[in-house]
Protein backbone atom coordinates (compact mmCIF):
# COMPACT_ATOMS: atom_id res chain seq x y z
CA UNK A 1 0.00 0.00 0.00
CA UNK A 2 1.49 3.36 -0.95
CA UNK A 3 2.89 5.41 1.96
CA UNK A 4 2.15 9.27 1.48
CA UNK A 5 5.09 10.88 3.29
CA UNK A 6 4.94 13.68 5.55
CA UNK A 7 7.32 16.86 5.52
CA UNK A 8 10.87 15.80 7.69
CA UNK A 9 12.76 18.05 9.83
CA UNK A 10 15.48 18.99 6.79
CA UNK A 11 14.15 21.21 4.74
CA UNK A 12 15.81 19.32 1.57
CA UNK A 13 14.16 16.12 2.30
CA UNK A 14 9.57 15.94 0.39
CA UNK A 15 7.39 17.66 1.22
CA UNK A 16 3.99 16.80 1.80
CA UNK A 17 0.57 19.27 1.27
CA UNK A 18 -2.13 17.35 2.61
CA UNK A 19 -4.97 19.40 1.15
CA UNK A 20 -8.34 17.95 -0.27
CA UNK A 21 -9.08 14.01 0.82
CA UNK A 22 -6.43 13.05 3.30
CA UNK A 23 -3.43 11.94 1.14
CA UNK A 24 -2.49 8.82 2.66
CA UNK A 25 -5.90 7.63 1.69
CA UNK A 26 -5.61 8.20 -1.88
CA UNK A 27 -4.66 6.37 -4.48
CA UNK A 28 -4.67 8.03 -7.92
CA UNK A 29 -3.19 11.69 -7.16
CA UNK A 30 -3.64 12.61 -10.51
CA UNK A 31 -7.54 13.01 -10.59
CA UNK A 32 -7.60 12.50 -6.09
CA UNK A 33 -9.32 9.11 -6.87
CA UNK A 34 -9.81 7.56 -2.16
CA UNK A 35 -8.49 4.18 -1.94
CA UNK A 36 -12.58 3.71 -0.77
CA UNK A 37 -14.06 4.49 -3.96
CA UNK A 38 -11.47 1.56 -5.38
CA UNK A 39 -12.78 -0.90 -3.14
CA UNK A 40 -16.19 -0.03 -3.03
CA UNK A 41 -15.98 -0.61 -7.12
CA UNK A 42 -14.46 -3.84 -6.95
CA UNK A 43 -17.39 -4.72 -4.24
CA UNK A 44 -19.88 -3.90 -7.18
CA UNK A 45 -18.30 -6.06 -9.58
CA UNK A 46 -15.10 -4.59 -11.12
CA UNK A 47 -12.68 -7.05 -11.90
CA UNK A 48 -10.09 -5.56 -14.31
CA UNK A 49 -8.01 -2.05 -14.18
CA UNK A 50 -10.23 -1.56 -17.12
CA UNK A 51 -13.33 -1.76 -14.48
CA UNK A 52 -11.76 0.55 -12.32
CA UNK A 53 -11.15 3.20 -14.91
CA UNK A 54 -14.26 3.23 -16.30
CA UNK A 55 -16.11 3.54 -12.56
CA UNK A 56 -13.76 5.41 -11.04
CA UNK A 57 -11.69 7.40 -13.11
CA UNK A 58 -8.18 6.30 -11.08
CA UNK A 59 -5.68 5.09 -13.90
CA UNK A 60 -6.72 7.35 -17.05
CA UNK A 61 -4.26 10.32 -16.41
CA UNK A 62 -0.56 9.06 -15.92
CA UNK A 63 -1.12 5.29 -14.86
CA UNK A 64 0.98 5.75 -12.15
CA UNK A 65 -1.29 3.65 -10.02
CA UNK A 66 -1.55 0.89 -11.72
CA UNK A 67 0.14 -1.51 -9.49
CA UNK A 68 -1.98 -0.22 -6.64
CA UNK A 69 -5.22 -0.98 -8.55
CA UNK A 70 -3.95 -4.24 -9.04
CA UNK A 71 -2.80 -5.04 -5.59
CA UNK A 72 -6.42 -3.81 -4.26
CA UNK A 73 -7.86 -5.91 -7.30
CA UNK A 74 -5.79 -9.28 -5.81
CA UNK A 75 -6.69 -8.36 -2.03
CA UNK A 76 -10.33 -8.25 -2.99
CA UNK A 77 -10.66 -11.36 -5.66
CA UNK A 78 -7.87 -13.74 -5.41
CA UNK A 79 -6.92 -15.58 -7.89
CA UNK A 80 -9.53 -14.74 -10.06
CA UNK A 81 -7.42 -11.60 -10.84
CA UNK A 82 -5.10 -11.76 -13.78
CA UNK A 83 -2.59 -9.35 -14.51
CA UNK A 84 -2.54 -7.31 -17.97
CA UNK A 85 0.49 -6.49 -19.07
CA UNK A 86 -0.71 -3.70 -21.17
CA UNK A 87 -2.76 -0.89 -19.79
CA UNK A 88 -5.46 0.37 -21.68
CA UNK A 89 -6.59 4.14 -21.45
CA UNK A 90 -10.54 3.59 -21.49
CA UNK A 91 -12.55 4.03 -25.08
CA UNK A 92 -12.64 7.45 -26.29
CA UNK A 93 -9.79 8.52 -24.11
CA UNK A 94 -6.72 7.50 -25.61
CA UNK A 95 -4.37 10.37 -25.46
CA UNK A 96 -2.96 11.37 -21.72
CA UNK A 97 -3.98 14.73 -20.84
CA UNK A 98 -1.35 14.88 -18.27
CA UNK A 99 2.35 17.14 -18.72
CA UNK A 100 4.87 14.61 -20.03
CA UNK A 101 6.14 12.80 -16.74
CA UNK A 102 9.53 13.24 -16.68
CA UNK A 103 12.02 10.31 -15.03
CA UNK A 104 15.41 9.95 -13.63
CA UNK A 105 17.50 7.44 -11.92
CA UNK A 106 17.31 7.20 -7.86
CA UNK A 107 20.48 5.60 -6.44
CA UNK A 108 20.83 5.13 -2.46
CA UNK A 109 23.15 2.93 -1.40
CA UNK A 110 23.15 0.65 -4.98
CA UNK A 111 25.34 -2.62 -5.16
CA UNK A 112 26.46 -1.30 -1.75
CA UNK A 113 28.12 1.82 -2.82
CA UNK A 114 28.08 5.50 -1.06
CA UNK A 115 25.90 7.40 -3.42
CA UNK A 116 22.89 9.40 -2.74
CA UNK A 117 20.36 11.24 -5.34
CA UNK A 118 19.16 15.14 -4.72
CA UNK A 119 16.60 16.89 -7.50
CA UNK A 120 16.63 20.20 -7.99
CA UNK A 121 13.36 21.99 -9.95
CA UNK A 122 14.14 25.47 -10.82
CA UNK A 123 11.18 27.63 -11.59
CA UNK A 124 12.71 30.23 -12.94
CA UNK A 125 10.90 33.37 -13.44
CA UNK A 126 8.23 32.11 -15.10
CA UNK A 127 4.60 32.79 -13.95
CA UNK A 128 4.25 34.68 -10.62
CA UNK A 129 2.27 31.67 -8.94
CA UNK A 130 4.34 28.81 -7.62
CA UNK A 131 4.83 25.96 -9.86
CA UNK A 132 3.92 22.73 -8.52
CA UNK A 133 4.24 19.06 -9.07
CA UNK A 134 3.97 15.82 -7.80
CA UNK A 135 7.12 13.34 -7.37
CA UNK A 136 6.48 9.64 -7.45
CA UNK A 137 9.23 7.21 -5.92
CA UNK A 138 8.63 3.95 -7.91
CA UNK A 139 10.60 0.75 -7.08
CA UNK A 140 11.66 -1.26 -10.21
CA UNK A 141 9.05 -3.18 -10.86
CA UNK A 142 7.11 -0.04 -10.99
CA UNK A 143 5.42 -0.18 -7.78
CA UNK A 144 4.88 3.39 -5.98
CA UNK A 145 6.12 3.43 -2.69
CA UNK A 146 5.76 7.14 -1.72
CA UNK A 147 4.12 10.24 -3.62
CA UNK A 148 4.99 14.30 -2.47
CA UNK A 149 3.43 17.62 -3.16
CA UNK A 150 5.96 19.88 -3.79
CA UNK A 151 6.43 23.33 -5.72
CA UNK A 152 9.21 25.61 -6.76
CA UNK A 153 8.47 29.65 -5.75
CA UNK A 154 8.85 31.65 -8.50
CA UNK A 155 12.25 32.41 -9.06
CA UNK A 156 13.19 29.26 -6.94
CA UNK A 157 14.31 26.05 -6.63
CA UNK A 158 13.02 23.08 -5.15
CA UNK A 159 15.55 20.94 -3.76
CA UNK A 160 14.69 17.32 -2.85
CA UNK A 161 16.59 14.97 -0.53
CA UNK A 162 16.94 11.31 -1.99
CA UNK A 163 19.45 9.94 0.10
CA UNK A 164 19.48 6.51 2.33
CA UNK A 165 18.78 8.77 5.21
CA UNK A 166 15.36 9.90 3.35
CA UNK A 167 14.58 6.78 1.28
CA UNK A 168 16.26 3.74 1.95
CA UNK A 169 13.95 2.16 3.52
CA UNK A 170 11.85 2.36 0.74
CA UNK A 171 14.25 1.05 -1.94
CA UNK A 172 15.51 -2.20 -0.91
CA UNK A 173 17.90 -2.83 -3.37
CA UNK A 174 19.37 1.08 -3.31
CA UNK A 175 17.60 2.00 -6.49
CA UNK A 176 14.41 3.24 -7.58
CA UNK A 177 12.54 6.04 -9.85
CA UNK A 178 11.88 9.65 -9.44
CA UNK A 179 8.69 10.73 -11.65
CA UNK A 180 7.69 14.00 -11.48
CA UNK A 181 4.25 14.84 -12.85
CA UNK A 182 3.60 18.77 -13.24
CA UNK A 183 0.20 20.08 -12.38
CA UNK A 184 -0.30 22.17 -15.32
CA UNK A 185 1.58 21.96 -18.89
CA UNK A 186 2.10 25.38 -18.96
CA UNK A 187 5.14 26.47 -16.60
CA UNK A 188 7.54 26.19 -19.79
CA UNK A 189 10.78 24.85 -19.05
CA UNK A 190 10.62 23.23 -15.38
CA UNK A 191 12.97 20.95 -16.25
CA UNK A 192 14.40 18.99 -13.09
CA UNK A 193 17.80 18.18 -12.44
CA UNK A 194 19.30 15.75 -10.55
CA UNK A 195 22.67 14.97 -8.57
CA UNK A 196 24.32 11.24 -7.91
CA UNK A 197 26.03 12.59 -4.55
CA UNK A 198 29.53 10.33 -3.47
CA UNK A 199 32.20 11.59 -0.69
CA UNK A 200 33.73 12.19 -3.47
CA UNK A 201 31.83 14.15 -6.70
CA UNK A 202 28.19 15.26 -7.36
CA UNK A 203 27.01 14.72 -10.83
CA UNK A 204 24.70 16.76 -12.64
CA UNK A 205 22.39 15.50 -15.46
CA UNK A 206 18.42 16.18 -16.70
CA UNK A 207 15.35 14.44 -16.77
CA UNK A 208 14.31 12.56 -19.74
CA UNK A 209 10.82 13.20 -20.30
CA UNK A 210 7.86 10.74 -21.15
CA UNK A 211 6.37 10.80 -24.67
CA UNK A 212 3.60 12.86 -25.38
CA UNK A 213 1.57 9.81 -26.12
CA UNK A 214 2.39 6.67 -24.37
CA UNK A 215 -0.33 4.73 -25.84
CA UNK A 216 1.61 5.60 -29.41
CA UNK A 217 4.11 2.94 -30.36
CA UNK A 218 5.31 2.16 -33.44
CA UNK A 219 9.18 2.41 -35.37
CA UNK A 220 11.82 4.93 -35.02
CA UNK A 221 13.58 6.84 -37.29
CA UNK A 222 16.34 7.04 -35.46
CA UNK A 223 18.38 4.13 -32.37
CA UNK A 224 19.09 5.64 -29.37
CA UNK A 225 22.01 5.25 -28.32
CA UNK A 226 25.55 6.06 -26.24
CA UNK A 227 29.12 6.97 -26.90
CA UNK A 228 31.78 5.08 -25.54
CA UNK A 229 34.85 6.48 -25.77
CA UNK A 230 37.99 4.58 -24.60
CA UNK A 231 39.11 5.18 -21.21
CA UNK A 232 41.88 5.71 -18.92
CA UNK A 233 41.53 2.69 -16.65
CA UNK A 234 38.27 -0.09 -16.25
CA UNK A 235 35.09 1.37 -15.23
CA UNK A 236 32.02 0.27 -14.25
CA UNK A 237 29.47 0.97 -17.14
CA UNK A 238 25.26 0.77 -16.47
CA UNK A 239 22.51 1.29 -18.82
CA UNK A 240 19.80 2.27 -16.96
CA UNK A 241 16.63 2.77 -18.68
CA UNK A 242 12.63 2.87 -18.03
CA UNK A 243 9.58 1.97 -20.49
CA UNK A 244 7.86 4.97 -20.70
CA UNK A 245 5.43 3.62 -23.38
CA UNK A 246 2.02 1.47 -22.07
CA UNK A 247 3.21 -0.95 -24.70
CA UNK A 248 5.05 -3.89 -22.87
CA UNK A 249 9.04 -3.59 -24.19
CA UNK A 250 9.51 -6.93 -25.68
CA UNK A 251 12.56 -9.14 -27.38
CA UNK A 252 14.74 -5.81 -27.07
CA UNK A 253 18.46 -5.56 -27.34
CA UNK A 254 21.74 -3.75 -26.49
CA UNK A 255 23.78 -3.84 -29.53
CA UNK A 256 27.50 -3.14 -28.83
CA UNK A 257 29.66 -1.94 -32.16
CA UNK A 258 33.12 -0.69 -31.66
CA UNK A 259 34.39 1.31 -34.65
CA UNK A 260 37.23 -1.97 -35.44
CA UNK A 261 33.88 -4.06 -35.89
CA UNK A 262 33.70 -5.79 -32.41
CA UNK A 263 30.17 -6.43 -31.31
CA UNK A 264 28.16 -8.13 -29.04
CA UNK A 265 24.21 -8.22 -28.36
CA UNK A 266 22.72 -7.86 -24.81
CA UNK A 267 18.91 -9.19 -24.35
CA UNK A 268 17.52 -6.71 -22.00
CA UNK A 269 14.76 -7.87 -19.71
CA UNK A 270 11.03 -7.40 -20.44
CA UNK A 271 9.33 -4.15 -19.24
CA UNK A 272 6.28 -3.21 -18.48
CA UNK A 273 4.86 0.61 -18.48
CA UNK A 274 7.41 2.78 -15.79
CA UNK A 275 9.15 -0.43 -15.01
CA UNK A 276 13.17 0.08 -14.86
CA UNK A 277 16.04 -2.01 -15.75
CA UNK A 278 19.53 -1.77 -15.30
CA UNK A 279 22.03 -3.10 -17.47
CA UNK A 280 25.85 -3.87 -16.00
CA UNK A 281 27.46 -3.21 -19.49
CA UNK A 282 30.93 -3.79 -18.38
CA UNK A 283 29.67 -7.55 -16.95
CA UNK A 284 28.83 -8.57 -20.75
CA UNK A 285 31.81 -6.56 -22.79
CA UNK A 286 35.45 -6.79 -22.02
CA UNK A 287 36.20 -4.07 -24.03
CA UNK A 288 33.73 -2.06 -22.58
CA UNK A 289 35.06 -2.65 -18.72
CA UNK A 290 38.43 -2.27 -19.92
CA UNK A 291 38.05 1.35 -21.96
CA UNK A 292 40.12 -0.04 -24.61
CA UNK A 293 37.75 0.01 -27.49
CA UNK A 294 35.37 3.41 -28.51
CA UNK A 295 31.96 2.73 -30.14
CA UNK A 296 28.30 2.64 -29.70
CA UNK A 297 25.74 0.88 -27.84
CA UNK A 298 22.37 0.81 -29.25
CA UNK A 299 19.19 -0.23 -28.80
CA UNK A 300 17.51 -2.95 -31.03
CA UNK A 301 15.25 -2.93 -33.16
CA UNK A 302 14.44 0.98 -32.78
CA UNK A 303 10.87 0.44 -31.54
CA UNK A 304 10.23 1.52 -28.19
CA UNK A 305 10.32 5.09 -26.03
CA UNK A 306 12.40 4.88 -23.31
CA UNK A 307 13.82 7.68 -20.24
CA UNK A 308 17.51 6.45 -20.84
CA UNK A 309 20.77 7.25 -19.07
CA UNK A 310 23.92 5.58 -18.82
CA UNK A 311 26.26 5.73 -15.76
CA UNK A 312 29.47 5.18 -15.55
CA UNK A 313 31.28 4.53 -12.36
CA UNK A 314 34.71 4.63 -11.31
CA UNK A 315 34.74 2.72 -8.00
CA UNK A 316 37.78 2.91 -6.52
CA UNK A 317 37.72 7.42 -6.84
CA UNK A 318 33.77 7.09 -6.29
CA UNK A 319 33.68 9.48 -9.11
CA UNK A 320 30.62 8.56 -11.41
CA UNK A 321 29.41 10.26 -15.00
CA UNK A 322 25.91 10.44 -16.02
CA UNK A 323 24.60 11.14 -19.04
CA UNK A 324 20.31 11.08 -20.64
CA UNK A 325 19.86 9.34 -24.01
CA UNK B 1 24.48 34.92 -37.71
CA UNK B 2 25.42 30.74 -37.69
CA UNK B 3 28.40 30.22 -39.41
CA UNK B 4 28.24 30.90 -43.36
CA UNK B 5 30.91 28.84 -44.38
CA UNK B 6 28.72 26.00 -42.91
CA UNK B 7 25.45 26.92 -44.44
CA UNK B 8 26.99 26.92 -47.73
CA UNK B 9 28.42 23.80 -47.35
CA UNK B 10 24.84 22.09 -46.83
CA UNK B 11 21.72 22.68 -45.06
CA UNK B 12 22.76 20.03 -42.83
CA UNK B 13 23.86 22.35 -40.69
CA UNK B 14 26.77 22.14 -37.45
CA UNK B 15 26.67 20.93 -34.16
CA UNK B 16 28.76 22.14 -31.18
CA UNK B 17 30.91 20.92 -28.11
CA UNK B 18 33.51 22.63 -25.55
CA UNK B 19 36.93 22.17 -26.87
CA UNK B 20 38.59 21.39 -23.59
CA UNK B 21 42.16 22.18 -22.87
CA UNK B 22 44.13 19.03 -23.90
CA UNK B 23 45.97 18.63 -20.90
CA UNK B 24 42.82 18.20 -18.62
CA UNK B 25 41.17 16.15 -20.94
CA UNK B 26 41.31 13.56 -23.86
CA UNK B 27 38.71 14.39 -26.66
CA UNK B 28 37.00 11.60 -28.43
CA UNK B 29 34.22 12.94 -31.16
CA UNK B 30 31.63 9.68 -31.67
CA UNK B 31 29.72 10.04 -35.16
CA UNK B 32 27.56 7.19 -35.18
CA UNK B 33 24.87 7.25 -38.77
CA UNK B 34 22.48 4.96 -36.41
CA UNK B 35 22.12 7.98 -34.22
CA UNK B 36 20.76 9.71 -36.87
CA UNK B 37 18.84 7.11 -39.50
CA UNK B 38 17.84 4.27 -40.08
CA UNK B 39 17.89 3.91 -43.50
CA UNK B 40 20.92 1.34 -44.77
CA UNK B 41 21.93 3.75 -47.88
CA UNK B 42 22.43 6.34 -46.17
CA UNK B 43 26.14 7.56 -46.70
CA UNK B 44 28.07 10.60 -44.22
CA UNK B 45 31.36 12.87 -44.27
CA UNK B 46 31.71 14.90 -41.45
CA UNK B 47 34.61 17.47 -40.79
CA UNK B 48 35.65 18.59 -37.55
CA UNK B 49 36.72 22.19 -36.85
CA UNK B 50 38.39 23.64 -33.63
CA UNK B 51 38.10 27.11 -32.93
CA UNK B 52 39.81 29.58 -30.29
CA UNK B 53 38.54 33.20 -32.08
CA UNK B 54 37.50 35.40 -34.64
CA UNK B 55 40.85 34.47 -36.98
CA UNK B 56 39.46 30.79 -38.87
CA UNK B 57 39.66 27.55 -37.64
CA UNK B 58 42.86 26.21 -35.81
CA UNK B 59 42.01 23.36 -37.14
CA UNK B 60 40.28 21.41 -39.58
CA UNK B 61 39.78 17.36 -39.99
CA UNK B 62 37.35 15.69 -42.58
CA UNK B 63 36.78 12.32 -41.94
CA UNK B 64 36.07 10.76 -45.46
CA UNK B 65 32.83 9.04 -46.28
CA UNK B 66 31.31 6.97 -43.73
CA UNK B 67 27.85 4.56 -44.37
CA UNK B 68 25.41 3.03 -42.47
CA UNK B 69 26.64 0.54 -40.25
CA UNK B 70 29.97 2.23 -39.76
CA UNK B 71 31.39 3.77 -36.54
CA UNK B 72 33.36 6.32 -36.28
CA UNK B 73 35.14 7.40 -33.09
CA UNK B 74 37.48 10.82 -33.52
CA UNK B 75 40.23 11.01 -31.07
CA UNK B 76 41.87 14.38 -31.45
CA UNK B 77 44.84 12.75 -29.23
CA UNK B 78 45.47 11.12 -32.77
CA UNK B 79 45.70 13.75 -35.12
CA UNK B 80 49.03 15.44 -33.36
CA UNK B 81 46.61 19.03 -33.38
CA UNK B 82 47.18 22.77 -31.51
CA UNK B 83 45.23 22.94 -28.34
CA UNK B 84 43.14 25.39 -27.63
CA UNK B 85 44.18 28.19 -24.98
CA UNK B 86 43.92 27.10 -21.39
CA UNK B 87 41.67 27.67 -19.34
CA UNK B 88 38.97 28.60 -21.28
CA UNK B 89 39.68 26.26 -24.22
CA UNK B 90 37.30 26.41 -27.49
CA UNK B 91 34.55 25.62 -29.71
CA UNK B 92 34.57 21.94 -31.41
CA UNK B 93 32.76 22.17 -34.34
CA UNK B 94 31.00 18.64 -35.50
CA UNK B 95 29.83 18.95 -39.29
CA UNK B 96 28.31 15.49 -40.64
CA UNK B 97 27.21 16.09 -43.53
CA UNK B 98 24.27 13.48 -44.63
CA UNK B 99 25.29 12.61 -48.89
CA UNK B 100 22.55 11.03 -50.04
CA UNK B 101 19.76 13.45 -49.56
CA UNK B 102 19.34 16.49 -48.15
CA UNK B 103 17.61 17.26 -45.36
CA UNK B 104 13.27 16.79 -45.55
CA UNK B 105 13.02 20.39 -43.68
CA UNK B 106 14.91 23.29 -44.53
CA UNK B 107 17.69 23.08 -42.32
CA UNK B 108 18.42 20.48 -40.15
CA UNK B 109 21.09 19.36 -38.00
CA UNK B 110 22.92 15.34 -37.29
CA UNK B 111 23.49 15.63 -33.41
CA UNK B 112 26.73 13.98 -32.45
CA UNK B 113 28.64 13.20 -29.16
CA UNK B 114 31.63 14.10 -27.58
CA UNK B 115 33.57 11.72 -24.71
CA UNK B 116 35.90 13.90 -22.80
CA UNK B 117 38.01 11.76 -20.83
CA UNK B 118 39.70 13.54 -17.95
CA UNK B 119 43.55 13.31 -17.82
CA UNK B 120 43.25 13.12 -13.78
CA UNK B 121 40.27 10.91 -13.58
CA UNK B 122 36.64 12.04 -14.33
CA UNK B 123 35.56 13.45 -17.55
CA UNK B 124 31.99 13.92 -19.15
CA UNK B 125 29.92 12.54 -21.96
CA UNK B 126 27.76 14.83 -23.94
CA UNK B 127 25.28 15.55 -26.90
CA UNK B 128 26.69 18.16 -29.64
CA UNK B 129 23.96 20.91 -29.41
CA UNK B 130 23.53 23.21 -32.48
CA UNK B 131 22.48 27.19 -32.64
CA UNK B 132 19.73 26.36 -35.74
CA UNK B 133 18.02 23.42 -36.74
CA UNK B 134 16.34 22.63 -33.73
CA UNK B 135 12.87 21.15 -33.94
CA UNK B 136 11.79 22.09 -30.78
CA UNK B 137 10.50 25.76 -30.27
CA UNK B 138 12.42 27.93 -28.07
CA UNK B 139 10.47 30.65 -26.04
CA UNK B 140 13.11 33.20 -25.54
CA UNK B 141 16.94 33.03 -27.02
CA UNK B 142 18.22 35.46 -24.13
CA UNK B 143 17.73 33.36 -21.20
CA UNK B 144 18.81 29.38 -20.08
CA UNK B 145 18.99 27.84 -16.99
CA UNK B 146 21.39 26.18 -14.82
CA UNK B 147 18.94 24.24 -12.02
CA UNK B 148 21.20 22.64 -9.24
CA UNK B 149 24.76 24.50 -8.99
CA UNK B 150 26.48 24.58 -6.12
CA UNK B 151 29.22 26.52 -4.24
CA UNK B 152 30.64 25.82 -1.00
CA UNK B 153 33.49 24.94 0.60
CA UNK B 154 33.44 20.86 -0.66
CA UNK B 155 32.20 21.65 -4.08
CA UNK B 156 32.06 24.16 -7.08
CA UNK B 157 30.66 24.47 -10.37
CA UNK B 158 32.26 24.89 -13.15
CA UNK B 159 30.55 26.42 -15.92
CA UNK B 160 31.16 26.59 -19.39
CA UNK B 161 29.77 29.22 -22.08
CA UNK B 162 30.20 28.69 -26.03
CA UNK B 163 29.65 31.45 -28.78
CA UNK B 164 29.55 29.66 -32.07
CA UNK B 165 28.75 33.12 -33.94
CA UNK B 166 30.70 35.89 -35.85
CA UNK B 167 30.41 38.32 -32.81
CA UNK B 168 30.63 39.02 -29.16
CA UNK B 169 28.24 37.91 -26.69
CA UNK B 170 27.58 39.93 -23.80
CA UNK B 171 26.16 37.13 -20.99
CA UNK B 172 25.51 37.64 -17.73
CA UNK B 173 25.36 35.02 -14.64
CA UNK B 174 22.40 35.13 -11.66
CA UNK B 175 22.07 32.81 -9.08
CA UNK B 176 18.89 31.79 -6.88
CA UNK B 177 18.96 30.08 -3.59
CA UNK B 178 15.84 27.73 -2.68
CA UNK B 179 15.31 30.27 0.12
CA UNK B 180 14.81 33.09 -2.24
CA UNK B 181 17.95 35.28 -2.36
CA UNK B 182 19.38 36.08 -5.54
CA UNK B 183 23.06 37.47 -6.51
CA UNK B 184 23.38 39.07 -9.85
CA UNK B 185 26.34 39.16 -12.29
CA UNK B 186 27.84 42.01 -14.09
CA UNK B 187 27.61 41.73 -17.83
CA UNK B 188 31.05 39.81 -19.63
CA UNK B 189 32.06 39.11 -23.13
CA UNK B 190 32.28 36.17 -24.74
CA UNK B 191 34.54 36.43 -27.90
CA UNK B 192 33.47 35.19 -31.55
CA UNK B 193 34.03 31.30 -31.90
CA UNK B 194 35.52 31.30 -28.52
CA UNK B 195 34.61 29.25 -24.71
CA UNK B 196 34.42 31.26 -21.92
CA UNK B 197 34.78 29.00 -18.37
CA UNK B 198 34.98 30.11 -14.46
CA UNK B 199 34.36 28.30 -11.29
CA UNK B 200 30.52 30.25 -10.20
CA UNK B 201 32.33 31.56 -6.91
CA UNK B 202 34.73 33.53 -9.27
CA UNK B 203 32.31 34.97 -11.62
CA UNK B 204 29.79 35.69 -8.49
CA UNK B 205 32.31 36.10 -5.42
CA UNK B 206 29.34 36.83 -3.04
CA UNK B 207 27.38 33.27 -4.27
CA UNK B 208 29.20 31.04 -1.69
CA UNK B 209 27.83 32.52 1.23
CA UNK B 210 24.28 33.13 -0.16
CA UNK B 211 23.76 29.52 -0.42
CA UNK B 212 25.78 28.37 2.84
CA UNK B 213 22.33 27.98 4.38
CA UNK B 214 20.73 26.22 1.59
CA UNK B 215 24.00 23.24 1.70
CA UNK B 216 25.29 24.93 -1.22
CA UNK B 217 22.79 24.04 -3.85
CA UNK B 218 20.78 26.93 -5.89
CA UNK B 219 20.34 27.82 -9.49
CA UNK B 220 21.83 29.96 -12.05
CA UNK B 221 20.30 31.59 -15.23
CA UNK B 222 22.50 32.99 -18.07
CA UNK B 223 21.13 35.99 -19.77
CA UNK B 224 22.81 36.63 -23.20
CA UNK B 225 22.36 39.21 -25.65
CA UNK B 226 22.31 36.03 -28.54
CA UNK B 227 22.08 32.50 -27.63
CA UNK B 228 24.83 30.53 -26.17
CA UNK B 229 25.25 26.98 -25.37
CA UNK B 230 26.27 27.21 -21.52
CA UNK B 231 27.40 23.98 -19.89
CA UNK B 232 27.73 23.10 -16.18
CA UNK B 233 29.75 20.55 -13.93
CA UNK B 234 30.37 20.17 -10.58
CA UNK B 235 33.85 19.32 -9.24
CA UNK B 236 34.70 18.42 -5.58
CA UNK B 237 37.12 19.90 -3.88
CA UNK B 238 40.44 18.15 -4.95
CA UNK B 239 38.81 15.96 -6.92
CA UNK B 240 38.33 15.91 -11.11
CA UNK B 241 34.97 17.15 -12.92
CA UNK B 242 33.12 13.94 -13.24
CA UNK B 243 30.00 14.89 -15.02
CA UNK B 244 28.86 17.64 -17.44
CA UNK B 245 25.03 18.94 -19.12
CA UNK B 246 24.02 21.26 -21.07
CA UNK B 247 22.19 23.97 -19.81
CA UNK B 248 18.08 24.02 -19.94
CA UNK B 249 16.78 26.67 -23.17
CA UNK B 250 13.54 28.18 -22.09
CA UNK B 251 11.42 25.66 -24.11
CA UNK B 252 7.47 27.17 -25.17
Amino acid sequence: MLKFRRRRDSSTAPASAPTGPAQADVVCHCLQVPYGDVRRAIARGATSIADLQRKTKACTRCFGCRFELEALLREQLGDSFHHEARVVPPKGDDRTRVPQPMYMPVLAGYRGYDVDTRLIVFNWEGPPQPAGFRLDLLLPGAERVAAWREEAPSGRSAVIDLSREQVGNLLPEGLGLAKIVLDRPDVGSLRPYFHLLTPTSVTTTHEKKGPKNPSRYGARSYHWLFPIGRSRGSEEVYFHFVNTQLEPMRDQRLLWQSVDGESASIPLPPTEFEQTAIVPLHEHVASVAAGTKAGTVRLDPPLFKVAGFMLRHDPEAQLWRVQHL
Amino acid sequence: MARSASLATSRWLPSYAWWPPSDEYALTVVLSPYHVTTEPAAEFEATIRGFAGAGGPLFEHRTGVYRFGDEVAVELDELDLPGPPAPHGGVVEIHPIRLDRPPSRTVDFLGQWVHAEGRSGGGYIIPTIPVRGQEKRIDRDDLQVLPGVMSSPDVETEVVLLNPIDAPVEARITVSSPSGMIVEGGWFTVEPWSAWRSPLSDALPRVRRMLAEDGGVGSAAVYSSHKVLPYFGLRGKGMPLSCMDHGAPIFT
